[in-house]
């Protein structure tokens, strides 16, 4: 889950959804889940694929980086199609499902900064949450690179046993035990940082420029409105 | 893998619209019980356990299409209602990146906060008569258990006949029916009938959740048994009043 290259992709992109708004951009997610949602054939599904493998290469995304993300939800979708009875096209259905709602969500993280991502959902969501968000995931980088180091320096002192399963157990239990005490440690340096610098439930009041590009607000609706679109003509008329 | 991998667009609606009725309304309820307390506090707690959550997430367990979860420890560490506020959090960022659905937040949030509420009340039962780490692991197995059940209840309830669209239009049973026949030429191109089995799909996920708990509890009851030894107040060692063995001591520790 390399969120360092996704953030990287998402601040320094310079594709046509990185002008669009949030809202904009939300707005093509909900359309393009819809419509996952109400496609029951391979045809319409294997159009709203297209459309946004295309949208992810006219974005700049590098595919060859992004798509690999994609295979774990898939890998779950092998689990409900081997569930099926009576084989039809149904497993192909999931996992197109599957892909197209994950390759949505890369489309929209790999061109928005996650702070405007977070900071859309102050509206609807309380602010404790809001600002959880916004401390876990730069949390999640610093435990990253201490799991990481952590997991090398075990290596190196040649501490792992392949050979023996419950000494290794033990081992990455003791391991995340000394990455937990670490991070309960990091948590209380952060409270006294909060308490020096005046916290008020606030983090999310950070003021970001608001994007405005009406060309590509218009270009991610019309992505969301084509996949809809073609759900329903393929479908229904 | 006891919350739902189950990705968008297989869970009907309804079932949808209940797990983000139900979880919007724990979710107020855990904040309106945590209001009292010093949010600068307790935010970096529920950030960083959170973290440590998705970190884990993250690191597959060798050859196990497994990873830990650490929830269980998340709710014996952080307490049942900051412990359901990061279960909503963890869901949120991890759908974010594909790991699991958007549209399954809430009944993913209802599984793993399950998970947490369960962890610490069981936790908290077992360690009056049991010595904490064997609490710890003992609470570990049989919520993921109990979780997984869950799990593939939900995946029941969902009651799986895949022609019918998430609006609740099913084909009409006909004499003539056989399966995979349309009924006219525009659906000619939809598929056929299927059923989600729920005893193949029981029989796929059992050995591995199973296994996967197994492992979690010991690894649970070594990371217990550690901060015993080297930071016991990161448990809530007081509110139980147990005396700690000595092996289990720290310098730290307010129980021995």
């Amino acid at each position: 889950m390399d969120l360092a290259y996704i953030d990287n992709l998402a601040v320094n992109g310079k594709g046509i959804l990185h002008k669009a708004s949030v809202t904009s951009k939300q707005v093509m997610v909900l359309l393009v889940v819809i419509s996952v949602i109400l496609a029951k054939s391979v045809a319409a599904l294997s159009f709203i694929t297209l459309l946004l493998l295309i949208v992810m290469i006219i974005s700049g995304l590098p595919l060859n980086r992004l798509l690999p993300l994609a295979a774990y939800p898939l890998f779950f979708s092998v689990v409900f199609a081997l569930s099926l009875e009576g084989w039809s096209t149904w497993a192909v259905i999931i996992f197109l499902r599957a892909f197209n709602a994950c390759l949505v969500m890369l489309l929209l993280i790999g061109t928005t900064p996650y702070h405007r991502i977070f900071s859309s959902l102050r509206k609807i969501l309380p602010r404790l949450v809001v600002d959880g968000l916004y401390l876990t995931y730069r949390a999640f980088f610093i435990l990253l690179e201490q799991t990481a180091n952590l997991g090398r320096s075990l290596r190196i002192r040649g501490v792992q046993r392949p050979s023996n399963v419950i000494k290794n157990l033990g081992i990455i239990g003791q391991a995340f035990g000394v990455v937990l005490l670490q991070s309960w440690e990091i948590s209380e340096r952060m409270y006294k940082v909060m308490l020096l610098r005046g916290y008020e439930l606030n983090i999310a009041g950070f003021n970001a420029p608001k994007i405005r590009n009406l060309t590509s607000d218009i270009f991610s609706i019309m992505v969301g409105s084509c996949s809809l679109g073609m759900v329903v003509i393929l479908q229904w008329i | 893998m006891s919350h739902l991998h189950i990705p968008d667009g297989l869970l009907p609606i309804w079932l949808l619209a209940l797990g983000f009725g139900i979880t919007g309304l724990i979710l107020a309820y855990c904040i309106f019980k945590l209001k009292s307390e010093d949010y600068s506090k307790i935010l970096p707690k529920l950030a960083i356990m959170s973290a440590l959550v998705i970190v884990a997430m993250s690191v597959p367990l060798g050859f196990l299409p497994y990873h830990l979860n650490l929830t269980v420890l998340v709710g014996i560490v952080l307490g049942p209602w900051l412990g359901f506020t990061a279960a909503f959090i963890i869901n949120l960022i991890l759908s974010l990146v594909g790991h699991g659905g958007i549209t399954v937040i809430g009944v993913n949030t209802l599984l793993i906060g399950l998970e947490v509420f369960a962890g610490y009340y069981l936790f908290h039962v077992i360690a009056k008569k049991a010595r904490l780490v064997w609490a710890a692991g003992l609470a570990t197995g049989m919520t993921l258990l109990l979780s997984t059940v869950l799990m593939i209840s939900f995946v029941g309830m969902a009651d799986f006949d895949l022609n019918q669209t998430t609006f609740g239009h099913k084909h009409e049973e006909s004499a003539t029916h056989n399966e995979g026949e349309v009924h006219d030429e525009s659906e000619a191109h939809l598929a056929g009938e299927a059923t989600l089995s729920l005893s193949r799909f029981a029989l796929l996920v059992l050995p591995i959740t199973t296994l996967g708990a197994f492992i979690e509890s010991l690894v649970n009851v070594v990371i217990v048994r550690f901060l015993l030894k080297v930071r016991s107040d990161v448990l809530p060692v007081q509110e139980l009043s147990q005396d700690i063995p000595e092996e289990d001591c720290s310098t730290e520790s307010t129980g021995c």
